[in-house]
């Protein structure tokens, strides 16, 4: 009797009314939320290609030898800045499908993202790139959200590869964020600059989402889909159970000789490509700055704040990690960033992009750089390359943007800001990530 | 995450004790040598005009017209939001900043045509100063006439 009536009592406690339901929906969010903020795929995701288009006041900064596409002007021959950008990410997406040794049918997904309103430079370019498009809003940490989102549909089996494809234009967020081009006007020294230019990284190709399956001539046979989606279920559930630390090899060998074609190939390509193994996307964080001219401030604390969640999520102090590296805090906000992590008793000596970007001695950037297309120049064209090459085993990339608009702080709102944290790792460290 | 009034305040000196402060004395400088510079050349201008004859309402209207001129070319050739980002206040205020900021809108959207761009524009940045200085010059306008005994109202406003 005692156990009916805690049964009957639990679920009326449990469900009373249809606000109850709600509250206890939200609990289980909320503790849901606690105990897991980091997504870990099941098996690294390997960042096939990662390629640069650069503007010509990226080019003089320090970086300025290392992009793959230098741009003679801010029009490259279009007739607004604008369809310039659209352009800029026309270029990266088809170098990077090269670069990844791909052909453009090999792409499921493309996610992609700038500034303009109305995502304008990547629905233009969308046009060019002729791929499924999903087209994404982050401010300045698109690039994070687009790695994290592309390295999960990779890792569910949904999409082969996934090209992410990020871009901003100095002059076209100037003249929508703020003044015209040719306005004169002094700037704060907590600014930031936009940079002109885009990335474009090619993911998948790892073991996960048959990497080995032979492409059709159209990029998806009429037999591909069901078969390839049994052959993703096989290897997703070797991937958890090498997560769960029981898989061995025995378990992996049922999966059939397809899979383990797949898995060896997989594995082979990931060991030279760096590897997205967990990523932590960002709660968006408001704490009242208002000043449109400090975004770096702004940021910092949806920058510590996804930091943390992902050193918890992990399990890992920040020793752990080679480098962490936050999008565009620049001069000002990186050291703010830092005092709120050792608020929290996390020590860790952050890097940013957007002071990698430029030479402060010889360029005027105020703080640094800023836009969609900062961290990701700086990440292919600087991080990544010193994963690959072994210097830095662990790199912990966090994107942060200021997601306020003209008309929001005309209005007198304050910034929020959001941050997407993404974990990559050196050649051949995937399996022990 | 929405900060309530006392993380706010707690975040907010955090951030001041990063915060540069602005470089307030170097501005002053710089803004005196740019703003004295571009008033230097009109005085050159006003001189001339002086000399040729004109009397000195004239001389100083067409130097205002020679020093916008000066500005809108200064503008269309990509250098005077050079200038302003170094002279601050000093470019900003003369007319020949005026001038900047009518000529700038007007070249970003003129790509989107001349009624809807150039036309509808052109005054986004210059606006707030036609019209602030015009109410400016009412008011002042009023006062004036108002402490010299010459403000009466018209006819059908008096009681």
């Amino acid at each position: 009797m005692s156990g009916l009536d805690a049964v009957a009592g639990g679920t009326i406690a449990a469900v009373p009314t249809r606000e109850g339901r709600a509250a206890q929906a939200a609990d289980s969010v909320a503790g849901a939320q606690a105990r897991r903020p980091t997504m870990r795929f099941t098996r690294p995701v390997p960042v096939m290609a990662a390629v640069t288009v650069a503007g010509p006041a990226e080019q003089a900064g320090p970086l300025g030898g290392r992009f793959d596409r230098l741009l003679a002007d801010h029009l490259v021959g279009q007739r607004t800045w604008e369809m310039a950008e659209a352009h800029f990410q026309e270029m990266a997406a088809e170098m990077a499908i090269a670069a990844a040794g791909l052909r453009r049918q090999d792409i499921d997904a493309v996610l992609g993202g700038d500034l303009q309103n109305q995502l304008g430079a990547t629905g233009f370019a969308a046009r060019i790139i002729d791929l499924p498009m999903l087209g994404l809003y982050g401010a300045c940490a698109t690039c994070g959200e687009g790695l994290l989102l592309g390295a999960a549909l990779c890792d569910a089996g949904l999409c082969r590869h996934v090209l992410v494809v990020v871009s901003s234009h100095h002059h076209a967020a100037e003249r929508q964020f703020r003044f015209p081009t040719e306005f004169g006007t002094q700037l704060p020294p907590t600014a930031q600059w936009t940079a002109t230019g885009a990335a474009a990284f090619v993911l998948g190709g790892g073991d996960i989402a048959g990497g080995a399956a032979p492409p059709g001539p159209d990029g998806d046979g009429g037999d591909g889909g069901a078969s390839r989606r049994e052959r993703n279920k096989h290897t997703r559930r070797h991937g958890d159970e090498a997560a769960d630390g029981d898989g061995d090899d025995r378990g992996r060998a049922s999966g059939g000789n397809g899979d383990v074609h797949g898995a060896a190939a997989g594995a082979a390509a990931a060991s030279r490509r760096p590897c997205i193994v967990a990523a932590t996307p960002g709660r968006v964080v408001d704490m009242g700055v208002k000043d449109p001219y400090d975004m770096g401030g702004a940021e910092a604390p949806a920058a510590a704040d996804t930091i943390l969640r992902h050193l918890r999520g992990r399990d890992l102090g920040p020793r752990a990690f080679s480098a962490i590296v936050t999008g565009d805090l620049a001069r000002y906000g990186r050291p703010v960033c830092e005092d709120l992590l050792r608020q929290e008793g996390v020590e860790a000596n952050l890097r940013d992009c957007g002071e990698r970007l430029y030479d402060f001695a010889r360029q005027d950037v105020h703080a640094g750089g800023s836009g969609a297309a900062c961290c990701g120049l700086v990440l292919a064209a600087d991080l990544l390359p010193r994963v690959r090459a072994g210097e830095w085993e662990r790199l912990l990339f966090v994107a942060t943007g200021a997601l306020l608009s003209k008309t929001s702080y005309q209005q007198g709102q304050s910034i929020p800001c959001v941050a997407h944290a993404v974990e990559i790792v050196a050649p051949g460290l995937g399996e022990r990530a | 995450m929405m900060a309530n009034a006392e993380e706010r305040r707690r975040y907010a000196a955090l951030r001041a004790r990063h915060k540069p402060p602005l470089p307030h004395l170097n501005n002053l400088i710089l803004a005196f040598v740019v703003g004295g510079s571009i008033c230097a050349v009109g005085q050159v201008f006003y001189n001339y005009f002086s000399r040729r004859g004109l009397p000195p309402e004239q001389a100083g209207a067409f130097t205002a017209v020679a020093i916008v001129a000066i500005g809108a070319l200064l503008t269309g050739v990509g250098l005077y939001d050079e200038i302003a980002r170094v002279g601050g206040m000093g470019a900003s205020l003369p007319i020949s900043g005026f001038a900047n900021s009518i000529v700038s809108p007007a070249m970003e959207y003129k790509r989107e045509g001349w009624v809807l761009g150039v036309g509808a524009r052109m005054f986004g940045v210059a606006g707030p100063v036609v019209v602030y200085g015009l109410l400016a010059a009412l008011l002042v306008a009023i006062v004036y006439l108002g402490a010299h005994g010459q403000l009466s109202l018209p006819g059908w406003l008096r009681p």
